[in-house]
């Protein structure tokens, strides 16, 4: 086990001139296209686009967390002057109602459900005036009781936020008979964790703009899936899809919280009522307060195993604040119950997931989508089991962990299982067998924790999930690529030109990206459960490789040699081996020329290809599916805290972060997407989160709502695993989520590791983690002064 | 936010004068407070009279002889926590060390000393236009039922905010004094001069305001006493994380040592009471004694006695405590 897979050193730099780029362009950390605009301030982004004779609009937002809305004043702030018009829902042409999985948020409210819902949209000449009408409208209201927690939503008698009540949907596992199994074990270990409601924090508002451009609704602004957005936008404003058009801008950050709509119906309603350029800007607080946010959920796990430490059974209760909105709720919820052991073997498994309305923010996508929470629930239970059985924990995970082509959770038969190799070179790295105890000052106490995690690619469940990509060459020998897929930093759009440069043989600087516009670009599904590389990165690949077919079917004609003899390869078709009359792998037809010719053949040398590999929906009274996802990724981190038990302050030294992501296309891209990820969760493993009061968000600003900065980073190591994936470009795998999912279970095993006992409520905040050393004081055990 | 006139004073008279002519006139330094408040909705002055526009009042003149140092009221917090005059002599120790762990790089490039120590409170509460609380004329303090982890453990029962100047917990501890100017009725400036404990307000006295400044009045300088042969002062704050965060607590101490023995302590906890929260037990555990670990723990027991925290913030007591021996212990060591 100790001799994993070789951990991938980083080639740096672009292709040079005369290197050979078929063989090295995959697995190379090339320059990302649109890193310099950004890194300069060149490029726009979406709060930059409209010019000054845009009207402002302004959303008119619910004053009470709950509330019956029985009338809307607007007569004063219509007589403002500079007040273009005033929309509410007897302007809405389509439905009043979207969401992403069930259309149960109205555009415009009658009644509110939380603090984000819409009331109404002002329209004015400027921002000033637009916030004077703000001032001006009068909204009465008639209170409606606040479900403010879970408790109260399951509460006899609690007031129904919906129709259907305040149970937004449940999920299960049946998998054996886990009640006779824990019955049997030796051990049996009970865990409570609470997590915490966490918000995306990208820095980037939504911000955009919109007009009318030949009938069509044209908008410019940040979401997550352009095409499904057209959908809504369409559906809103009973327009067919082909007049409505959405055109991403450059993008700050997004981590699920551009799933749900945002800004895209108002901008669109407003232009095409008004037949002018409209723009919208939320402030900071807005943001905040209108965005849904990440599930807080609370987890009773129950964990058995023999007395040698052999996993029998985990019995799982799942309670999920789906607050206001359905949001992607049901979809999180399958997640985390179709995680909850993560990937670990367990042969029986019982596990129920209930996802309940609340008056808080709608709970929908954030990196991570359920298994990061089950990530913590299951981790500290084998943390726990590992101190009752007197197990090292990390030989209970090697007992335990799964290996190739055993079942997850579902049951799904995994052919390649790369969490132990991460495991084994996380724990090299780090020098685990050699870690020191020791500390600067006497109130300091220093502990390592260790995550295993595993994380499934794409919607799977039976979702009719696909990336659509088009590659054509242009006439002037540049290969462009066009996908509807939006690149919000996480590096897609240079990701597909690497693609279809590997697989053209050109130079992927010189690749033309279109991408992220409705009207140009081929439907590439959502930039989100980590499937982009994977789906995209297919689609791309499988229309790039025909349109090389086409010119090498071209050169083969035109030089009447075998086309297997032929590659593409330096802006040219070379030949691939010795051949006769090409005996140095020669240059046989310049790319340029081999695109004229093919003109005029016949040839198109554009191709539209889609990936939409099949998932199985899971199965009923079981939730076990063969194929719940496409593929799935293993992870596993190693963190080493300091944690001054006086003051209960946690620093995290050091993180190891090893991912199989199967292939890094780009290494430096891979390398990024997983430092990112681990301090993101490091935010949510020790400061993050909203806090909530009877509906009403306290801390919907950055000066309250804290998150890491440089300051509070540690030293972050990725170790780049890879074992190929069947299916994925190359082998590759994907890397979006799981750097996030791997680090609170690191953290706060860490933490348990110094101080001796665990904290089980996320943020691990410097109160929780003194109230754990003085209950652990208390009973007898753990650190003290 | 409502639209404001803004005036750039040349002078401390002009803008002395500008502030007592005009109704709800403000004097603007850094600005960093006062822009929060006027975008939350919380202020809305008509018309700020900016004093960065006058030179020279961001001086810091080191201590010389009997005379102690004297700081300009435009200092940022930035000099103050680079400013030789202070980080240099360990009698001040404390007032860089505060600077220098306040907000972000950006805020302390701004903040300025005066600004600093007339801020307003950070409750959640009071900054949020939408709870008419005490502090804002209403008649419940919403932190008592509400969600009060970040609050006040000392005097909470009225109004359980803390009071947000860092620069304030220092000074206190050093025994500065603050000279106050404004303009007088026969056109000439009056000033007085107030020791920092008379400058701020508690909640008992006037639930309102955080300190005595009247309109039209502004802090004109701060002045250090002459440091004692043998003091040394320090000061240390927890926050939830380490940069551009607000402290959960924080403690300055200021001591005298002569012979092996302490001859004068000062010991100022802040973020735990509206006002910096001089702890008078603690001094006298201290003063005449040998400083030891033992004493040291008993002066951080004395510091808290009589803490009264609310629901969620009980916390505080042993965070502040374990800060206090930090401190104490960090002044003894030093040189």
């Amino acid at each position: 086990m100790s001799s994993g897979p070789p951990i991938r050193r980083r080639p740096t730099g672009p292709v040079r001139p005369g290197q050979q780029p078929q063989v090295n362009v995959i697995g190379r950390s090339i320059r990302r296209f649109d890193g310099k605009g950004k890194v300069t301030g060149e490029t726009p982004f979406g709060g930059d686009l409209a010019g000054p004779e845009a009207y402002t609009a302004l959303v008119i937002r619910s004053p009470h967390p709950h509330c019956e809305i029985e009338d809307v004043e607007l007569a004063a702030a219509r007589a403002i002057p500079g007040v273009v018009a005033i929309f509410t829902g007897d302007d809405i042409g389509g439905t009043n109602r979207h969401g992403l999985i069930r259309r149960d948020q109205e555009v415009f409210s009658r009644r509110a459900r939380f603090m984000g819902d819409c009331l109404g949209l002002i329209v004015a000449a400027t921002p000033k005036i637009a916030q004077r009408a703000l001032e001006a409208v009068k909204v009465s209201y008639k209170e409606l009781p606040i479900v403010a927690t879970m408790d109260d939503a399951l509460a006899e008698g609690s007031y129904p936020l919906h129709e259907t009540g305040n149970v937004l949907s449940t999920e299960l596992i049946r998998r054996g008979d886990a009640d006779s199994a824990l019955a049997e074990s030796d051990v049996v270990v009970n865990t409570e964790t609470r997590t915490q409601c966490v918000d995306h924090a990208f820095l980037d508002r939504e911000a955009g703009m919109a007009y009318m451009e030949d009938g069509v609704v044209t908008i410019y602004a940040s979401g997550q899936w352009i095409h499904e957005e057209r959908r809504l936008v369409a559906l809103a404003l009973g327009l067919p899809q082909e007049r409505v058009r959405i055109i991403q801008p450059a993008t700050g950050g997004a981590f699920g919280g551009r799933e749900d709509i945002s800004i895209q119906i108002y901008l669109g309603l407003a232009a095409l009522k008004l037949d002018h350029p409209v723009r919208i800007e939320y402030t900071r607080e807005e943001s905040m307060i209108a965005r849904h946010k990440r599930h807080p959920i609370r987890i009773e796990y129950t964990l058995g195993a023999t007395r040698e430490g052999v996993l029998t059974a985990a019995k799982v209760r799942i309670l999920s604040d789906e607050g206001a909105y359905a949001s992607t709720g049901p979809a999180v919820l399958r997640k985390a119950v179709s995680h909850c052991t993560g990937p670990y073997r367990v042969p029986n498994i019982h596990a129920d997931g209930v996802a309940v309305f609340t008056n808080n923010n709608p709970t929908g996508a954030m990196r991570g989508f359920g298994a990061c929470q089950l990530a913590i629930a299951y981790e500290s239970a084998i943390v726990e089991l590992s101190r009752v059985l007197k197990i090292d924990v990390v030989e209970l995970k090697r007992i335990n962990l799964l290996d190739d082509g055993e079942g997850v959770t579902t049951d799904q038969k995994i052919p390649v299982v790369g969490v132990r190799d991460c495991m084994e070179a996380a724990l090299r790295r780090i020098g685990w067998d050699k870690r020191s105890y020791e500390t600067p000052a006497p109130h300091l106490r220093r502990g390592y924790g260790v995550s295993t995690i595993c994380f499934g690619v794409g919607y799977g469940d039976g979702f009719p999930d696909a990336s659509r990509a088009r590659v054509r060459m242009a006439d002037d020998g540049v290969v462009e690529v066009f996908t509807g897929g939006v690149d919000f930093g996480q590096g897609l759009h240079s990701l597909a030109a690497q693609i279809a440069a590997k697989e053209l043989g050109v130079d992927p600087l010189a690749v033309r990206v279109v991408a992220s516009d409705t009207h140009r670009t081929p439907e590439s599904g959502s930039s989100s459960a980590t499937r982009q590389t994977v789906f995209t990165g297919n689609a791309v690949r499988l229309a790039a490789s025909e349109v090389a077919g086409q010119l090498l079917d071209v050169a083969a004609a035109y030089t009447g040699l075998h086309w297997d003899d032929l590659e593409l390869r330096g802006n040219a078709i070379a030949a691939k081996h010795d051949i006769a009359g090409h005996e140095d792998r020669t240059v046989v037809l310049p790319l340029r020329q081999a695109v004229r010719l093919g003109r005029e053949r016949g040839y198109a040398l554009d191709v539209e290809s889609c990936f939409k590999p099949r998932t199985v929906a899971k199965q009923k009274g079981t939730g076990k599916s063969p194929r719940a996802f496409i593929t799935y990724m293993f992870a596993s981190h190693v963190a080493e805290v300091l944690v001054d038990i006086e003051t209960g302050e946690v620093k995290v030294a050091r993180i190891v972060a090893a991912h199989d992501v199967g292939k890094a296309i780009n290494p430096q891209q891979v390398e990024g997407q997983i430092e990112g990820g681990v301090v993101q969760g490091l935010g949510m493993a020790l400061m993050e989160e909203v806090v909530s009061e009877g509906g009403f968000m306290k801390n919907a600003s950055f000066t309250d709502y804290i998150i890491p900065t440089i300051v509070d980073t540690p030293t972050i190591e990725a170790l780049v695993i890879e074992r190929d994936d069947p299916e994925g470009p190359y082998g590759a795998r994907g890397v979006g989520e799981p750097g996030l999912i791997g680090t609170p279970p690191a953290i706060l095993g860490a933490i348990a590791d110094a101080i001796g006992t665990q904290v089980h409520e996320t943020p691990a905040n410097a109160e929780r983690v003194w109230k754990a050393i003085k209950r652990s004081e208390r009973a007898g055990d753990g650190a003290s002064a | 936010m409502k639209p404001f006139e803004l005036v750039n004073a040349s002078s401390l008279s002009s803008a002395l004068g500008a502030l007592g002519q005009a109704k709800g006139a403000v004097a603007k330094a850094g600005g960093v407070d006062l822009l929060d408040l006027m975008k939350e909705g919380i202020s809305a002055p008509p018309r700020l009279i900016n004093l960065r526009t006058i030179a020279g009042l961001d001086k810091i003149a080191a201590a010389s002889g009997e005379q102690g140092a004297v700081l300009g009221p435009l200092a940022t917090l930035a000099q103050l926590a680079e400013s030789k005059a202070l980080a240099g002599v360990p009698a001040y120790a404390a007032l860089a060390e505060a600077a220098a762990a306040a907000a972000t790089p950006q805020i302390r490039n701004m903040a300025t000393l005066a600004g600093n120590l007339c801020q307003r409170p950070r409750c959640w509460y009071f900054r949020d236009a939408d709870y008419h609380c005490l502090r804002k004329g209403g008649n419940k303090c919403f932190a008592h039922s509400g969600d009060n982890a970040f609050h006040a453990i000392f005097e909470n029962d009225k109004c359980a905010v803390v009071h947000p100047s860092a620069a304030a917990v220092a000074l206190s501890a050093l025994g500065a004094k603050l000279e106050l100017q404004r303009a007088g009725k026969d056109g000439k400036v009056a000033t007085r001069e107030l020791a920092m404990a008379d400058f701020f307000v508690a909640p008992s006295k006037d639930v309102q305001r955080e300190n005595v400044l009247a309109a039209g009045e502004l802090i004109s300088a701060v002045k250090l006493p002459a440091p004692q042969a043998g003091q040394r002062s320090a000061y240390i704050k927890q926050k939830q994380k380490q940069s551009f965060d607000w402290p959960l607590g924080e403690v300055a101490v200021s001591l005298t040592v002569t012979a092996g023995k302490i001859a004068a302590a000062s010991v100022v906890l802040g973020s735990v009471a509206p006002i910096p929260w001089r702890a008078k037990k603690a001094e006298a555990a201290l003063v005449g004694k040998a400083a030891d670990e033992a004493l040291i723990k008993a002066a951080a027991e004395a510091a808290l006695a009589g803490a009264d925290p609310l629901d969620d913030n009980g916390y505080k007591v042993p965070l502040v405590k374990a800060l206090v021996r930090r401190a104490l212990t960090q002044a003894l060591v030093s040189k």
